[in-house]
């Protein structure tokens, strides 16, 4: 402290100066990866619920006719997507007509909560199931999409990705950044990569 | 022998008085499956109509109700009569019995029950041309020209779809229920 008191001020001043200049960076850098990561959140959610519309829409004729061959074939269409984790598709009493890919934990907690029940819901209720269609960033996005047919509801699909892929895409981005300020000319691995997200 | 023969008659009795009940129990069973076939296939039509385009002019013209014609008479009936008030394509369905093809003018759906299969060519000869979406579960209806044909595979309701039929009444089946039926097309003459 006493060193620090000698000093000149002019050093004092650059030193006051540099601390600022980190500071405001440092809280930049945070502002941009807090907007990056919810700009990602949006964009997954939004390509999300384009496929989940898709996918509800051709699978409404094998979901009320109970097929469920054609209903696992339509689910199949989502392998494309490698982000998406887990698929279900329900007939309108709650039975489930077909799955797709491995469930984790709380794939398993959201396919037993609408397993069996009867989708003539409520709008109370229909608003609590949209309510837990919520997405958590280093987490999964769940999307909950009736399928309507005639404008009557005769199923539902439950589809879950994986968000950790936006992460690390972010990161990638974060590292592929701090490749460029360092004038490093190699690039990560797997970042350029079109289609990642 | 006379002991024999009386022997074999009490072994005889025996297995009828066993295998009664048994037999009693299939016949019922089987009564139970064919029953409940039934409101599988009127929830079938119901749906059918959902993935079926007519032109306009003619729902337009329907005073919002959308005719089922019911021709014949069998167990079929009564299940498709569960249809009434029931919305579809934005109309009340109705369900019409209706006894001779001469009454089909306002019908949008013709369902053609088992017992008028001596007439079936007759039937599906008045309806071609018109937008009307034939239904039935005789066997080779589609294939003698009706729209959709009912069949039985694995124990299960199936349909097939005859899409020149159904393309010919103006009617357009949606590629989603095709995707789903067995395609097949009208018998050569």
């Amino acid at each position: 402290m006493r060193t620090a008191w000698r000093l000149s001020i002019k050093t004092k001043l650059m030193m006051m100066f540099i601390a600022l200049a980190g500071l405001t960076s440092a809280l930049s850098m945070g502002f941009y990866l807090r907007a990056e990561l919810k700009e990602f959140g949006q964009e997954t959610r939004e390509e999300l619920r384009l496929i989940s519309g898709i996918t509800a829409y051709h699978s409404a004729a094998a979901v009320a006719f109970e097929d469920q061959r054609t209903a696992r074939e339509t689910l199949a269409t989502l392998s494309f997507n490698s982000s998406i984790e887990y698929a279900c598709l329900y007939s309108k009493n709650g039975a489930i007509l077909a799955e797709y890919g491995l469930a984790g934990d709380d794939d398993i907690r959201y396919r037993n909560l609408l397993q069996g029940r009867n989708f003539s819901l409520s709008g109370q209720e229909w608003e609590h199931l949209q309510a837990d269609d919520s997405i958590s960033l280093f987490k999964s996005l769940r999307i909950i999409e009736p399928i309507l047919l005639d404008r009557e509801l005769v199923g539902l699909l439950l589809i879950s990705a994986n968000v950790n892929q936006a992460r690390a895409a972010l990161f990638g981005a974060g590292q592929h950044l701090q490749h460029i300020l360092i004038g490093d000319e190699q690039k990560p691995p797997g970042i350029d990569t079109p289609g990642a997200w | 022998m006379t002991l024999s023969k009386g022997l074999i008659l009490i072994v005889l009795l025996l297995c009828c008085w066993g295998g009664a009940p048994v037999l009693c129990c299939r016949a019922a069973e089987d009564s139970k499956a064919v029953a409940s076939e039934y409101p599988v296939k009127a929830a079938y039509v119901y749906n059918f109509i959902k993935f079926t385009e007519w032109p306009a002019s003619v729902l337009d013209a329907s005073d919002g109700r959308l005719i089922i014609a019911v021709l014949g008479n069998d167990e079929q009936v009564a299940a498709l009569e569960e249809l009434n008030g029931k919305t579809a394509q934005g109309k009340v369905i109705q369900v019409k019995r209706i006894n001779s093809e001469d009454h089909l003018s306002t019908s949008h759906v013709l369902f053609v029950c088992g017992d008028e299969e001596n007439r079936l060519a007759k039937i599906l000869n008045q309806c071609q041309h018109k937008p009307i979406l034939t239904i039935s579960s005789l066997p080779g209806f589609a294939e003698a020209g009706g729209g959709i044909g009912f069949y039985i595979a694995d124990n299960k309701v199936r349909f097939m779809i005859n899409p020149d039929s159904t393309k010919r009444a103006g009617l357009t089946i949606s590629s989603r229920l095709l995707s789903l039926a067995r395609i097949v097309t009208s018998a050569g003459p």
